[in-house]
């Protein structure tokens, strides 16, 4: 074939076509199915990124973007060199990192010790307490926060109390604390939540393996270790190439909530810093251009995951 | 009998049906009977004058306008009388619009849209400037000297610093200068009675007042601990511009008579206000959710005995005090309150804690959807004239609710009113459903021409006779300057805007680690980073625009 290709490539690529086609034709049913989808995904996800082009002129509301100034790079540039650019990044970087570091490995152990109960009415109860967190907006768990860790909030009590410290610790409002709260805060809403899947997938392993398993000898860690895991491999690379895609996602509401001016050095990320100099300012473009290397920056770590996990574990999604 | 009963019902349906459709006619009949200016015009072909001096249009005006973010159901409530009011006497109609979205963001959403009304109030500068280069708002001038001409009157040397290349697209509303003061430190007073009534005059004798307060009362009757001094976020916005006109800076700056402007940051000033906060940190002594509070959560220890004092907008120590004490507390007595003083640095040649900025920076403009918009100019300069003021300000008169009365050509106080302004129990909220500050276009918040002394604000208008109001604007008459030269706000549209943004953004964040710092030296050395910072921010070029602005005002405005 490979030397066909290299004799006559216009015969080559003239048999593919003829394949697709011949496919195509084989597939008509499912084609004309998808035709509805296909339309709607057009209109809906595809022709608003025209709305990219923002990125690189001077938007003025009122004008059509192609009315607008062609500025080029210039915006990409002024995030660049603001003085915030090391600074947001950092946190991003630092606070999905955190996220990823215990967010992601936690709902797979929760899930395991939920698999791992015999009593079906228990672990029900346990599954849905541990999804009500993620029902509750950040509004509700900002309040939780300040009645918590606010220099009057209840740990400060205790602790006084306890004359383990003399003086309020302000948890809010010294940075330091700031990584460590919100990562706790997104692993408490969302680990039973993200246990879902995982329960799904364990749920699809063949109890005959866990039978031969046990007749080979293995103890519950052993069960654990060589069949369940291997046996949701696939729905972990997923969800860690997926979270590895999703790394510049550092939260949004939660910032805006819990952060403050005394820890703004470790809070403010990409997300809202696009909010407050695009938006707010009405600097339409410049929120844009964030956006874009945001999205740009996302699209490159997913193909590279992809990539490793293909190498690295011979398993991918694309 | 099913057929019956389907009769019956059906005859039912039909005769109430009717009878409706008649009763609405009577309705409509009725309010037809009662002859409104528009009928009352239309029908006299000789153009009549009501008792406001407005020349009555045969054909009645209406335009909608946008007045910005509010809640919709409140704001229709509230203008309601008012608007009904102006359409029987003036033969207006005034459709008042709000949404509960930001401002910018709805005023952006028209623009893009197409979709927006004939006037827009409240716009800033750039979002003025935005609306004119896509030629959506009006020029006015041209109708001005025809149809308007109270608004040069009123606006006198004011107006020539609206023109655009000698164009006029926006005029002022709440402008002028009223010499009230807006910015103070606060004491309690009932505690500063216990104390002997110490005199005092620098920010360090307040605060030693305020930590010999605290002292005698370490924890209200919670037995929660009590603070000298509170504040809530933004610091450097709600408290630092009073805290450095304490020291002789204005709104925040040192301005040499030359027009140079040099933000605090970079003055030794700044520093010395930093070392007082600190301090007063230092002490234990300063709410330590001072730069996370919002305002309902410093209001809450104020108004629990937790605070001793606070420095800024002078409504808040009443707002979170007396004004709350005095319904929840049977036994309050009127000395249980927080009193407004003046403060001046040993070294600064004035104290500078109010700036007003008669010039205004909320602005209205006349778009192109209007069809006639030299009626709506000419409704515009009646609300610019000092009874059209009135009217817009104080609301609908001559009804039993009303503030004032407007008889033979006279406006007046009512009596009930005016008592309940002097005994801090006027209705706010009975107020602003007949109208008052509800539909502010273009009037101005200064006195009025024609007697001098009334102003738009109704409760301001007896301050003489207030006691307790009496005693702040006399403790603070000397704090107020003109700062109409030295408001320069950066606007949106200006690429400063996002520095400027990052400056404030960063100043908040540096000057509460200044503030909060363990010793004075490390105070020093966080305050000396906080400078290099910004100026490597871009602090300096924000200091040299407002320079050049300020000598431009020097030489244009003069």
């Amino acid at each position: 074939m490979n030397k066909l290709n290299q004799l006559n490539p216009t015969a080559s690529s003239q048999m593919k076509i003829r394949n697709a086609m011949r496919s195509l034709y084989r597939e008509r049913q499912l084609w004309l199915i998808s035709i509805p989808m296909i339309i709607w995904v057009l209109i809906f996800s595809y022709m608003p990124m025209y709305g990219i082009l923002m990125a690189f002129v001077n938007y003025i509301p009122g004008n059509t973007i192609l009315q607008s100034d062609w500025v080029g790079l210039t915006h990409f540039k002024m995030f660049f060199d603001s003085p915030d650019f090391p600074l947001v990044l950092r946190n991003t970087l630092a606070i999905s990192g955190l996220s990823i570091l215990f967010g992601f490995p936690a709902p797979i152990v929760l899930a395991i010790l939920l698999n791992e109960l015999n009593n079906k009415r228990f672990k029900k109860t346990i599954q849905t307490i541990s999804y009500l967190p993620h029902f509750i907006s950040w509004v509700v768990v900002a309040s939780i926060l300040f009645a918590l860790l606010g220099n009057e909030g209840i740990l400060n009590d205790v602790l006084i109390r306890l004359d383990i410290i003399d003086q309020p610790i302000s948890y809010l409002g010294e940075g330091k604390y700031f990584w460590g709260i919100i990562t706790s805060a997104n692993l408490w809403k969302d680990v039973g939540w993200s246990t879902i899947i995982y329960l799904s997938a364990m749920a699809g392993v063949d109890s005959e393996m866990y039978d031969a398993g046990k007749v080979d000898g293995l103890n519950r860690f052993g069960l654990i270790w060589h069949i369940t895991l291997p046996s949701i491999r696939s729905t972990i690379v997923l969800l860690w190439i997926l979270g590895i895609g999703g790394i510049l996602n550092a939260g949004f509401e939660q910032q805006l909530l819990i952060g403050n001016a005394q820890t703004r050095e470790y809070y403010e990320v990409i997300d809202t810093y696009a909010y407050k100099y695009g938006i707010e300012l009405g600097n339409y473009s410049y929120g844009a251009a964030i956006g874009l290397l945001k999205a740009i920056i996302g699209v490159t770590l997913v193909f590279g995951a992809n990539r490793f996990s293909k190498k690295v574990l011979d398993t991918s999604i694309i | 009998m099913k057929k019956t009963l389907m009769v019956v019902l059906a005859l039912m349906l039909v005769l109430s049906t009717l009878a409706a459709c008649s009763k609405n006619n009577n309705g409509g009949n009725e309010a037809q009977a009662t002859p409104t200016a528009t009928e009352s015009a239309s029908t006299d072909p000789v153009a009549q004058s009501n008792e406001f001096g407005w020349e009555l249009p045969k054909k009645t005006i209406e335009f909608s306008y946008y007045a910005g973010q509010a809640n919709p159901d409140k704001a229709e409530k509230n203008a309601k009388q008012l608007q009904q009011y102006i359409l029987d006497k003036f033969n207006v109609k005034i459709n008042k619009l709000v949404y509960d979205v930001k401002r910018d963001e709805r005023q952006n959403l028209m623009l893009v849209s197409n979709d927006y009304p004939e006037v827009i109030a409240g716009m800033d500068e750039a979002t003025v400037s935005k609306w004119v280069a896509q030629g959506k708002a009006i020029e006015l001038g041209q109708f001005i000297d025809k149809y308007a001409p109270h608004i040069k009157e009123q606006l006198g040397d004011l107006y020539k610093t609206y023109l655009t290349d000698g164009k006029l697209y926006a005029l002022p509303s709440y402008w002028g200068l009223l010499p009230i003061p807006d910015y103070a430190a606060h004491m309690r007073y009932d505690y500063l009675n216990e104390l002997g009534n110490p005199t005092f005059e620098t920010a360090d004798q307040f605060y030693d007042i305020l930590k010999q307060m605290q002292a005698k009362h370490p924890k209200n009757d919670k037995g929660e601990k009590t603070y000298a001094l509170s504040a809530y976020a933004p610091v450097t916005t709600n408290t630092v511009p009073t805290l450095a006109g304490i020291w002789g800076l204005k709104e925040g700056y040192k301005v040499t008579p030359e027009g140079v402007m040099t933000h605090w940051v970079n003055t030794p000033e700044g520093l010395e206000l930093t070392k007082f906060m600190n301090k007063i940190f230092r002490d234990g002594l300063l709410d330590p959710d001072s730069f996370i509070n919002k305002y309902e959560n410093m209001k809450a220890k104020m108004s629990t005995d937790r605070v001793m004092g606070y420095v800024g907008a002078w409504w808040i120590g009443w707002n979170a005090g007396h004004e709350l004490w005095q319904k929840a507390d049977t036994k309050w007595t009127e000395d249980k309150r927080f009193m407004q003083y003046a403060l001046k640095a040993p070294n600064a040649e004035h104290s500078y804690m109010s700036g007003k900025n008669a010039r205004s920076g909320n602005m209205t403009i006349i778009t192109d959807k209007a069809k006639n918009p030299e009626d709506i100019v000419k409704w515009l300069d009646f609300s610019m004239t000092d009874i059209g003021t009135r009217l817009i300000g104080w609301g609908v008169p001559n009804t039993d609710k009303s503030t004032w009365k407007f008889e033979k050509d006279q406006p007046s106080f009512v009596d009930a009113a005016k008592q309940a302004i002097l005994d801090s129990t006027f209705d706010y909220d009975a107020g602003e459903l007949i109208g008052m500050d509800q539909l502010n276009l273009v009037s101005p918040d200064g006195t009025m021409k024609d007697d001098g002394k009334s102003t738009y604000w109704y409760d301001q208008n007896f301050n003489e006779e207030a006691k307790w109001k009496k005693m702040l604007n006399d403790n603070l008459k000397d704090t107020i300057y003109d700062n109409t030269f030295g408001n320069i706000p950066i606007l949106a549209n200006n690429p400063l805007a996002v520095t400027d943004k990052q400056i404030t953004d960063l100043l908040e964040t540096l000057w509460s680690k200044a503030v909060m710092s363990k010793t004075e030296e490390e105070s020093v050395a966080n305050f000396k980073a906080m400078q290099d910072k910004l100026n490597a921010a871009g602090l300096n070029k924000i200091e040299q625009f407002k320079s050049e602005e300020y000598q431009r005002r020097l030489k244009d405005w003069k």
